[in-house]
């Protein structure tokens, strides 16, 4: 493993070396040329398998790649200290950092209120992170330019309750040209495995319903299929993507949200349709349609292996994940690939032709792996530039695609990943490694985005984009606290989460009554649901206000 | 070492013994600086407790709350059961987990083939080694439907339906507690094991001569020779009394049963640590530690009176 590793790793250097990018296209406006030594300390993470490899990621052919080109560009040569950590440990250790006071010229981390109580406000009132809103215009040209094609109430998310900018954002939506809509915003829906599939004699395209969808289920488990439905409930934040991608389909929006079919705010968890969903669960799980074992199974790994000795059928997975099963398994067993089957819908709704409205937490903001600027920093100029030059569209490829030649190819004059990128894991984690200098969907790169889920790309599958006042379009991370609604929500959310969690393994084990579901919204008003949904109503109408 | 005539007032006396055993005062000096240093200093830090801590500002300059987050605590919503479950845990834990060890120190002390005792007594030990991540990984496994013990229960009942074990409430404490017994009896009966070897054999011998047969001879000359040990460690168990620590606990729990294993410290956990609210942490571990201190003073105290042994 390590032998093939470091091999890959030398062919991958000797060629970046021999290869020399083509870096033309738009010209730099901000910054003369002038030559300069620089050194930025920056805080990351690094996922913990990765952070096995990459110690350092100045060892990434792509950080490499990106110091090369800017210092091509501006005469600046950059040095990155990296202060890595690993996922597990990074929040941790830079609490403790702050609290030091011993802290890197630039955060690479989203410091949200979990890391700093009653951040991002406090961040500045406490004199950590430098408010960037003036320089903005002159010294990030590049950032203002891509962020100003998006609605201002999206913009928001990368703004302080008071207003203070604080970080640029490296994954970003794409925008649909023609409607200048955001667009694609959903990486989580339904797989099946198509032997499997096809085994049933169904076909994709007419699983359009929950019916349909617990038909194939049921038909798996005719075929032998032990677990015809994985459920991601062991790994939090993968059941809330599982649970959001599937109430779309009941018109019923995840968490605070839109009431259906209005602009009021009100919580998913206390809705009809997640009422449904939980009904629906409960039945799959009493016939023996989903994994018995769910509470604990982990994401993806338990996906994974169970996909691989054919004890799954079906499941809903990040469109990223499955590329660990198609390294792990598909590449000797090609007969094993997945299919992306549409977002199920209710028989209403498909009947009145409406489809199932989601939206992903990395699609839908910009503060998806932030970078931040704190007061440690001497030249936050330099700093501001430097970290504006991912947003050129050269870099944007190099983020997404990598290095022409070792991991992706021109195609008809579009970039195409190339089998190494698929089929090899180390390589995987080497790209893993891009979201250093921003991973973010682009709008001609989204488009030809191509995961190895078989059919057309899982974007056309999983559509997400509906009307005006749809449930899910309310902008989640648009939604930023004051100091004071923070603490309020948080004193009242972090009960309100544990009943939420309590009723919903209760629902699925044992099905839902009548008085069970009043006595569970009984209890979430007793813990102060209404005032929650107030501070998000009153976030959102400041956030209205913009525009 | 020089005595000193008592009579003399404190300071006077500590002076002159100063003066005369410097060099013994100064051996000391490392250990008492581990002491300050190490748990005393960190005492300071309390303060956070009463404060609204943030980690910039640091401790002093961090603003004040007052009992803000002692109320936040007491008068949540899931108080009553986070305090029922963790007082729940620890008696059952008294009750099935601290004989555990004295027993089967006992069950050893009769041993006579001393190598059969001696692998005895490291298989025993070997599971106070494993990691408790480990451990929960184990249990977790083995309470799946296709888990060992559901495939046990299915043995003895041929009407079983296997379902995951930990996701029944009523499953967890006895999967808590027997677990905790496999992990530590082992290792918890060193101590017993040497509190058995300082008994005085002659009391063996005038009990044989008096006719006592082996449980005589335990119940009369054995157990009360551990005695004070027992003693020792219950009320010892009694400064624990809300602490249950948080790795095993968040390692089993899920949804299903978070109603009866949600207990203090993984209330800490989540709300200390993943949120980084170290004040409701600190006040919730300062809450915790003055209520155990009571407990520990009066059973301390009941203890001396009653069986003329204490910890003071």
């Amino acid at each position: 493993m390590s032998f093939q590793r470091s091999k890959v790793m030398a062919l991958l250097l000797l060629v970046a070396m021999l290869t020399s990018i083509q870096l033309g296209g738009s010209a730099l406006t901000a910054g003369d040329y002038e030559e300069k030594d620089l050194t930025f300390s920056v805080f990351v993470w690094v996922d913990d398998e990765e952070f096995a490899m990459f110690k350092d990621p100045n060892e990434s052919v792509v950080v490499k790649e990106y110091l090369k080109a800017y210092k091509e560009k501006t005469g600046r040569n950059v040095t990155l200290d990296f202060w890595a950590y690993p996922g597990s440990t990074a929040s941790s250790a830079l609490t403790l950092m702050l609290a030091d006071g011993n802290y890197p010229d630039m955060i690479w981390y989203n410091v949200g209120n979990k890391i700093y109580p009653g951040a991002p406000d406090t961040l500045y009132d406490d004199g950590v992170l430098v408010d960037l809103e003036e320089m903005l215009p002159q010294h990030a040209p590049h950032f203002t330019a891509l962020v100003s094609k998006f609605p201002e109430s999206f913009q928001a998310s990368m703004r302080t309750a008071k207003g203070r900018m604080f970080h640029f954002g490296s994954c970003l939506p794409d925008i649909d040209e023609t409607t200048g809509a955001m667009a694609r915003l959903c990486f989580w829906g339904p797989v099946v495995r198509t032997d499997l599939l096809e085994a049933t004699g169904l076909k994709a395209e007419d699983i359009n319903t929950f019916d349909d969808f617990t038909n194939l289920l049921r038909k798996l488990k005719e075929n032998g299929v032990e677990i015809p439905f994985e459920f991601a409930y062991g790994s939090g934040w993968a059941l809330g993507n599982n649970t959001k991608a599937m109430l779309g389909g009941f018109g019923q929006g995840y968490s605070y949200s839109f009431e259906p079919g209005t602009q009021r705010i009100t919580n998913g968890f206390i809705g009809n349709g997640y009422r449904q969903w939980l009904e629906l669960i409960h039945q799959w799980y009493q016939e023996g349609l989903i994994n018995p074992n769910f509470l604990t199974c982990s994401y993806p790994e338990d996906f994974i292996a169970n996909f691989s000795s054919g004890k799954a059928g079906a499941a809903i997975m990040h469109a990223f994940h499955t590329i660990y099963y198609y390294q792990s398994y598909v590449k000797d067993h090609p007969e094993a690939t997945l299919t992306a089957l549409k977002l199920p819908v209710t028989e209403e709704m498909y009947a009145a032709g409406q489809i199932a409205v989601v939206r992903d937490m990395y699609g839908d903001s910009l503060t998806g792996r932030p970078k931040m600027v704190t007061t440690a920093c001497k030249d936050v100029e330099e700093a501001i530039r430097f970290i504006d030059f991912q947003y050129t569209d050269e870099m944007i490829l190099l983020a997404n695609f990598g290095v022409e030649g070792i991991s992706f190819e021109y195609v008809d004059g579009k970039p195409e990943y190339t089998p190494l990128w698929y089929e090899n894991r180390d390589m995987f984690f080497y790209y893993q490694s891009l979201w250093l200098c921003g991973q973010f969907m682009n709008e001609q790169l989204a488009g030809d985005y191509k995961l190895p889920v078989q059919q057309d790309s899982v974007f056309g599958k999983w559509s997400n984009v509906g009307d005006e006042g749809f449930a899910a379009n309310l902008p989640n991370s648009g939604i930023v606290f004051t100091a004071e609604e923070q603490e309020a929500y948080t004193r009242i959310q972090t009960e309100l989460d544990v009943h939420i969690g309590e009723s919903r393994a209760d629902f699925i084990l044992n099905g839902v009554t009548d008085e069970g579901w009043e006595q569970y919204i009984k209890t979430c008003k007793e813990l102060g649901i209404d005032e929650t949904i107030a501070l998000y109503q009153a976030a959102y109408d400041r956030l209205k206000a913009l525009k | 070492m020089h005595h000193l005539k008592s009579g003399a007032g404190f300071g006077t006396r500590l002076r002159k013994d100063l003066r005369a055993n410097y060099l013994i005062y100064l051996m000391v000096l490392p250990a008492l600086a581990w002491f300050l240093i190490f748990y005393y200093g960190p005492y300071f830090g309390l303060i956070v407790a009463f404060k609204d801590y943030r980690p910039a500002l640091g401790i002093l300059e961090s603003p004040w709350a007052g009992l803000k987050h002692f109320k936040a605590f007491i008068e949540g919503f899931y108080f009553t059961r986070l305090m029922g479950n963790t007082l729940i845990l620890n008696a059952f834990n008294l009750l099935f987990g601290f004989p555990a060890p004295i027993i089967f120190a006992l069950f050893l002390n009769e041993l006579r083939a001393a190598k059969y005792k001696r692998v005895v007594q490291t298989v025993t030990y070997l599971p106070h080694f494993i990691s408790v991540m480990v451990v929960a990984g184990i249990i977790r496994s083995f309470c799946e439907t296709d888990g060992l013990f559901n495939q046990i229960l299915g043995f003895f009942n041929p009407n079983h339906v296997p379902e995951y074990l930990l996701q029944v409430p009523a499953n967890f404490r006895p999967i808590y507690i027997g677990s905790g017994i496999w992990q530590g009896f082992g290792f918890g009966s060193i101590i017993y094991l040497s509190a058995l070897s300082g008994i005085d054999s002659q009391l063996y011998e005038a009990a044989v001569l008096d006719g006592a047969g082996r449980l005589r001879q335990t119940w009369h000359v054995t157990l009360p020779g551990i005695a004070p040990t027992i003693i020792i460690l219950f009320i010892m168990s009694f400064g624990n009394i809300l602490s249950t620590g948080w790795e095993k606990i968040v390692l089993l729990y899920n949804d299903a049963i978070i109603s009866v294993s949600d207990v203090i410290d993984s209330f800490v956990y989540r709300r200390g640590f993943l949120e980084a609210n170290y004040s409701l942490g600190t006040a919730v571990g300062l809450f915790k530690q003055v209520i155990s201190i009571i407990l520990l003073v009066i059973v301390n105290t009941v203890s001396r009176r009653l069986t003329e042994q204490s910890l003071w």
